[in-house]
């Protein structure tokens, strides 16, 4: 690959992987942000990456929401790594503690997306394996449907109530008697 | 990409996952009862939520192993202290609870609790009486059908066919010693006539179970049968008994021979490093024994002896066993703690209120279960009572 890094180091740290949307579009990211994915790294690693990455599940709206969490989440790991040696302990940790909640904050503002797009995200990131953000995401919807009933549940997502007058019975037999 | 909706009106978005990543999402629900719902939702959360791989999954995930302590029992319920039992006793996140049975007369069986196993509780009004069955997370319960004669000595999953089974140990010549099965709903007869001890009658169950072998600690606490014709031999009285839980045969087990010399020597089955072990506890001094060989009872060899922090803490010999940890309550001061074997220090004590003033010795904790809660649907749960 070409690179117009002045030094080795610089060339490696740079170096640049293009991800290809199911719409055709390019994004230009860092290798250390792309590794995020589990699948990106395995593609890496197996040097089929020359030409482009094709995305054909992610479309380039997804994808460019998905590649603004990988940038912040690659540097809050590159952080963790190349952490200097001259800071004390005391200072470190309240460097540490300030970058974390950032790190909250951000995730926060990330998840205030539609629920179309959050679907999206989850399904981004399930087939890119992004254990971060498939956590991140998956948490929001199993807090959506907690401590509500199955009719609130189906209502709330318009499943639709596919089960057998048998099974019906067997559920009111399994939830007769409480245990709190 | 679109979306290709089964109805074009009632599009989830959830019909675009697959079952993984819906399991994904409902492995993240925090409680239980909530999993509960889910299964109530329609065929396909159902059929996740119920799979062997999600029950596995939630429970690592949110069912810590717990410590249960009944503290009374009221006409249809009993309220039971529940401690998480993670490293040491997890006093924070300790919980009263009450498990309500579905009718009063009919349950009126479950007195006391008395075994612990895969996600499931033992209840009975007295040895040899009927017993009840009950997932506490999934608030299911069956009554099984009483035995005349034959005690209740153990409660195991039978790994070769995944049933749940119940060993009933006879003291009656006539009698035989059988083994129940909660899926197949009956009983057959052991093959081997194995001298019955009425140690069964010990509550709760107190066996170790160390590689799918239940162990009982026998002396002193074990009576033996008066029956001239299947009278245990004298020697035997000290041995552990052992129960392979595959083939369902007993085996006996020397103790080590310094074991069991002064009758005021507590004894506690355990398992450190994988090997069996036997604490000995005695003035506030405690030797652990450990068996190398497991299949030879000559290789006991004393791994330690220390000092424990009181001389009045005594092992719990109830069905808690954990490994490289026994548990010991000081029966003065109503307390408990996790004595680590690795670390040879005990773990912070938790109080109890006691019925008794403190100064008065009284377990508290002589009924005291290890549990960890599981989402399993068994079908057992969906025949009818016996009546």
């Amino acid at each position: 690959m070409a690179s117009a890094g002045s030094g080795d180091e610089k060339a490696a740290a740079a170096a640049m992987i293009t991800l290809i949307s199911s719409d055709n579009e390019k994004f230009e990211v860092t290798e250390a942000t792309a590794t995020l994915s589990q699948t990106i790294r395995h593609m890496i690693e197996d040097g089929c990456t020359d030409g482009g990455v094709p995305l054909p599940n992610v479309t380039s709206k997804i994808l460019a929401r998905v590649i603004e969490y990988c940038k912040k989440h690659a540097t809050a790991a590159a952080g963790e790594e190349g952490s200097s040696s001259s800071f004390s302990d005391a200072a470190f940790l309240e460097v540490d503690r300030a970058f974390l909640e950032e790190l909250e904050e951000f995730d926060d503002a990330f998840l205030e997306v539609d629920r179309a797009t959050l679907f999206d995200l989850i399904l981004a990131a399930n087939y890119l394996d992004i254990k971060g953000l498939l956590n991140l995401t998956c948490q929001k919807v199993a807090d959506s449907v907690k401590g509500k009933t199955p009719e609130q549940i189906r209502e709330m997502y318009n499943i639709v109530n596919d089960l057998t007058p048998e099974e019906e019975a067997e559920i009111r037999r399994e939830t007769q008697w409480a245990f709190e | 990409m679109t979306a290709i909706a089964a109805q074009p009106e009632a599009s989830t978005p959830f019909g675009c996952l697959n079952d993984d990543v819906v399991a994904e999402i409902l492995l993240r629900l925090p409680s239980a009862d909530d999993v509960l719902h889910c299964r109530a939702v329609c065929k396909a959360w159902r059929r996740v939520t119920s799979s062997p791989v999600f029950v596995a999954a939630y429970s690592r995930r949110h069912c810590p192993l717990e410590l249960i302590v009944p503290l009374g029992a009221m006409a249809r319920e009993r309220v039971l202290d529940t401690i998480p039992l993670l490293l040491t006793l997890d006093e924070t996140r300790r919980r009263r609870r009450c498990l309500q049975a579905p009718h009063r007369r009919r349950y009126s069986s479950m007195a006391s609790l008395i075994g612990s196993c895969d996600g499931l509780l033992l209840f009975e009004a007295q040895p040899g009486s009927a017993h009840v069955v009950c997932n506490p997370v999934t608030k299911q319960w069956i009554m099984l059908p009483s035995c005349r004669d034959s005690y209740v000595c153990g409660f195991y999953l039978h790994r070769p066919s995944g049933e749940h089974r119940l060993l009933y140990l006879s003291d009656d010549q006539h009698g035989s010693h059988h083994v129940y099965s909660l899926e197949a709903a009956e009983a057959h007869q052991l093959e081997q006539a194995f001298p019955a001890d009425i140690f069964c009658s010990q509550r709760p169950l107190d066996c170790l179970n160390y590689r799918g072998k239940l162990h009982w600690q026998q002396h002193p606490l074990a009576l033996f049968s008066c029956n001239i014709q299947y009278r245990v031999q004298e020697e035997d009285t000290s041995k552990i008994v052992a129960f392979d839980t595959e083939s369902e045969t007993f085996r006996r087990i020397s103790l080590a021979p310094l074991i069991n010399r002064n009758p005021e020597e507590r004894l506690c089955l355990t398992e450190t490093d994988g090997k069996l072990a036997m604490a000995a506890i005695e003035q506030g001094s405690m030797d652990l024994w450990v068996l190398q060989d497991y299949n030879d009872d000559g290789t006991w060899t004393r791994r330690l002896r220390v000092d424990l922090p009181h001389p009045w803490l005594l092992p719990v010999n109830a069905g808690v066993h954990v490994q490289d940890m026994i548990l010991l309550e000081d029966c003065w001061n109503h307390s408990l703690c996790m004595y680590d074997l690795k670390a040879t220090r005990a773990l912070e004590q938790i109080q109890f209120d006691g019925h008794q003033p403190v100064g008065i010795p009284y377990s508290i904790c002589r009924n005291a279960l290890a549990f960890r809660g599981s989402l399993k649907r068994h079908a057992f749960f969906d025949r009818q009572d016996p009546k």
